[in-house]
């Protein structure tokens, strides 16, 4: 009987591979141009109808009048004479740099705090939950929270501040922003604190470092900075859709007040292509693309990457068994009453929301939400008739192909960028990372013209090519950095095992399972929660739930019983699904973000 | 009477955040407001809100600028159906579109008013406010005004604080701040007014003069 041979099965026979003289490259494996175009077809076709092609509009329609003639900056300087445009880019700014400021200082400590223990866990999950909400409903439950009628609003009844009046509605809405994204900043910055290597922080304080030497050479310079620069980034990126807060929380008077570059864009274009609207969104485009360089520098990666704890040791240092030094208890008392104030602050919103939901609707228009006797009256007439339920399926067949067709496309064109040659996988690198930061109400002129052309305005088809497009760049980002993770031996192996390029793909897939998840779970949530595609591109005949909720809060306090209803219902979807499957989603952002 | 102590539930700051329906709340359900201006489509929610005991909702036209009893405009918003090609299938639906049958089930729904005779003749009107409303329509004649607000255009157009509404929401807001100089206010609003309505002329190549 011959002995197990511990060697790794040998391919072809008798022939061993012998590795190519010099060093190692990743150019041994690449896929035939030919293949790749095919793999990339899919993705560059949408991205190309939807993305490119409206950009390229907006930028000559902004110098250019209707029959194409050269302007000059004057629409520029029409849109800049707008009524309070430079109040509006301003303020713009100052969502970007406030609030993400207040998100990672905010996540950070928190991260900090929440770390061991099960107050820590029980406190995250209580953090994270307002990431899953559509921010239409964040707008509608703070809303409520700053009624500002005494009798049904505490906060405003106690403080006698008017939070939704023109002085402090971006105060009200920034911070119901930050209420909704602390989660992410603060498990993002967990996962990044759970990585260093602890030996690190031995080495500085046996070389005499003090707790400031050790912050800094053992945490903030191999990974917190990185980190914070891709946190910042990512919530300065998302403030984009204050838009929908705006739309739902700042009531019609003082809509002036709070309004951002996409709120302006929107009124001044009316759905088409003009001059001052276009040259409104190349401004934004520059602003966007400037603070994503500026990002992208801060964030640079020294190499070699520093080494980081694997997902087994992350693992094995939280187990509670483990041996270790506990903190004076004095600080875990600290921890744990922060950690329960942040809870209670953070639960307090969702109290209002079910409170109000379980009331009848006449209750929750006069008296507020902590008032007796309970009804479940306000669901009744929230599902009462069928528009409700026809945009929940609707909503929900839409994110679920969308999800679909997303990481399959996504798939096909990152495993054709995934081992390109240098040069051009950055290029496609940086195409992509420009598609994924463009804001929607920039192109919406364009993609309504696209959509026209192919007669697929108010469908749901055309909603869905929509949001194929604006979600694919960041997928393909996504899976192209799991599957560049590959060892270059399984990748070899794969290659000679395949005859055909797609079972090399497909023999490749299982590397990128747990990021595959990550982008459909994110993509169907996205889609699920989205209020701007379907108020710019849909319709009477494709009305998903987000543009539902907001054309039932115009009637706010007469309608705030069905309202905060129906909101509950559209919430519990996403909610379940983002805290059910939350660990895969950070573990598939975090192996892009990290590395 | 914008400046009456008390006109307003919360103050003038306040009724600006007020949405209409919301002040339909104050007057019927909550009792902070004994009176508001809206058009007829809100006794709807009345319904909704007003409990069996309250009194059936009165109402009365809006005071003439002038003073004289009997120039008091009926100030009105409806649609207008317009024949683009003249054809029998065309001229069937228009005929049934304006005829009196077509509107019943519409008008026992409530917040609707026919401009029709024989609809009205035809008492299908959900109650009482409805029906003396209608007979205003009816009996109106030359005092008919089509208020055409959603229809304004350019700086002056727009939906929720924009155009028009946004200058006379700032006059509001003006003229019920405390120690407000008359004289200032109104001529701020009419300056606000014509430039908004000249800078639209300007762009469109509009004579002022022409549009009267």
């Amino acid at each position: 009987m011959p002995v197990a041979d511990p060697a790794p099965p040998r391919l072809l026979g008798q022939t061993r591979l012998v590795p190519d003289v010099g060093p190692e490259r990743r150019g041994r494996a690449y896929p035939r141009a030919a293949t790749s175009v095919m793999l990339l077809a899919p993705a560059a076709l949408v991205l190309g109808l939807f993305v490119a092609w409206p950009v390229l509009r907006i930028v000559v329609a902004s110098v250019t009048d209707d029959d194409l003639g050269f302007v000059g900056l004057r629409h520029f300087r029409t849109a800049l004479e707008l009524h309070g445009a430079g109040t509006v880019i301003g303020r713009t700014l100052l969502w970007g740099a406030l609030v993400p400021a207040v998100v990672t200082t905010l996540g950070f400590a928190l991260a900090i705090v929440s770390r061991r223990g099960r107050t820590g866990r029980l406190a995250t999950f209580v953090l994270v939950a307002p990431i899953a909400l559509p921010l239409v409903v964040t707008g509608i439950v703070f809303r409520l929270v700053y009624d500002p009628d005494p009798a049904r609003g505490p906060v405003s009844g106690s403080v006698g501040l008017s939070f939704l009046g023109p002085r402090l509605v971006t105060v009200a809405l920034m911070s119901a922003f930050v209420w909704a994204w602390v989660g992410l900043a603060l498990v993002v910055f967990r996962t990044a604190l759970d990585r260093v290597r602890p030996e690190l922080a031995d080495a500085v304080l046996a070389h005499g470092g003090g707790r400031r030497e050790v912050f800094l050479d053992a945490r903030w310079r191999p990974v917190l900075r990185r980190t914070f620069a891709i946190v910042f980034a990512l919530v300065a990126l998302a403030t984009v859709r204050s838009f929908d807060l705006i739309l739902v929380m700042a009531p019609g008077s003082v809509l002036d007040e709070a309004s951002v570059l996409g709120v302006l864009q929107w009124q001044t274009s009316e759905g088409t292509t003009t001059g001052p609207s276009a040259a409104l969104g190349v401004i934004w485009l520059v602003i966007v693309i400037l603070a994503v360089t500026g990002a992208a520098w801060w964030s640079r990666q020294k190499w070699p990457p520093p080494l980081l704890l694997t997902d087994d040791e992350v693992a094995a240092a939280d187990d509670p068994t483990a041996a270790g030094m506990s903190p004076p208890a004095w600080r875990q008392a600290t921890r744990r009453t922060v950690l329960l104030a942040a809870s209670v602050l953070w639960l307090f919103p969702l109290a209002v929301l079910l409170g109000t939901a379980w009331q009848t609707p006449r209750d929750a228009a006069v008296s507020g939400w902590w008032h007796r006797p309970t009804s479940l009256e306000s669901y009744r007439v929230a599902l009462q008739g069928d528009d409700l339920w026809r945009s929940l399926l609707l909503t929900g067949a839409l994110a679920l192909v969308v999800a679909c067709v997303v990481t399959g496309v996504a798939l096909l064109a990152a495993s054709a960028i995934a081992w390109t040659p240098t040069v051009p996988a950055q290029l496609a690198g940086f195409v992509l990372l420009g598609a994924a930061v463009v804001p929607v109400q920039v192109v919406a002129g364009p993609i309504d013209d696209v959509l026209r052309t192919l007669h697929l305005t108010d469908t749901t088809f055309g909603l869905g090519l929509v949001h194929v497009a604006l979600g694919l760049p960041f997928a393909v980002l996504l899976l192209r950095n799991a599957l560049s993770d590959v060892e270059l031996d399984r990748l070899r192996r794969a290659r000679l095992a395949g005859r055909r390029e797609w079972e090399v793909v497909w023999n490749l897939a299982p590397s990128a399972v747990t990021t595959a998840i990550a982008v459909f779970v994110l993509e169907f949530v996205q889609v699920w929660n989205d209020f701007v595609v379907g108020l710019l591109f849909g319709g009477p005949n494709a009305a998903p739930l987000g543009v539902v909720l907001h054309g039932q809060s115009r009637q706010f306090v007469a309608s705030s019983g069905a309202l905060a209803a129906s909101a509950v219902i559209a919430s519990v979807v996403p909610l379940l699904l983002v805290l059910v499957v939350r660990r895969r989603i950070v573990s598939g952002l975090v192996s892009g973000a990290l590395r | 009477m914008w400046s009456v102590p008390g006109a307003f539930p919360g103050g003038p700051s306040r009724a600006l955040l007020t949405q209409n329906e919301e002040s339909v709340v104050q007057v019927f359900a909550a009792g902070t407001a004994l009176a508001m201006f809206e058009g007829d489509f809100v006794t709807a929610v009345i319904e909704r809100f007003a409990t069996d005991d309250d009194r059936e909702p009165g109402f009365f036209r809006f005071p003439s600028p002038t003073g004289r009893r009997d120039d008091r405009p009926l100030v009105v918003g409806g649609d207008a159906a317009v024949l683009l090609s003249d054809t029998d299938d065309a001229r069937d639906l228009l005929h049934w579109l304006t005829d009196a049958d077509t509107f019943a089930p519409w008008l026992r729904a409530g917040g609707f008013l026919a401009p029709n005779v024989l609809a009205h003749e035809a008492e299908h009107y959900h109650d009482d406010v409805q029906r003396l409303l209608a007979q205003e329509l009816l009996t109106a004649g030359d005092d008919l005004r089509f208020d055409l607000s959603d229809l304004l255009a350019g700086p002056l157009g727009g939906g929720e604080g924009q155009g028009s509404w946004r200058i006379l929401q700032d006059f509001f807001a003006a003229a019920t701040r405390p120690g407000a100089a008359r004289d200032e206010v109104v001529a701020d609003v009419t300056r606000r007014l014509d430039d908004a309505a000249h800078s639209y002329t300007d762009t469109r190549g509009i004579d002022p003069r022409a549009c009267g």
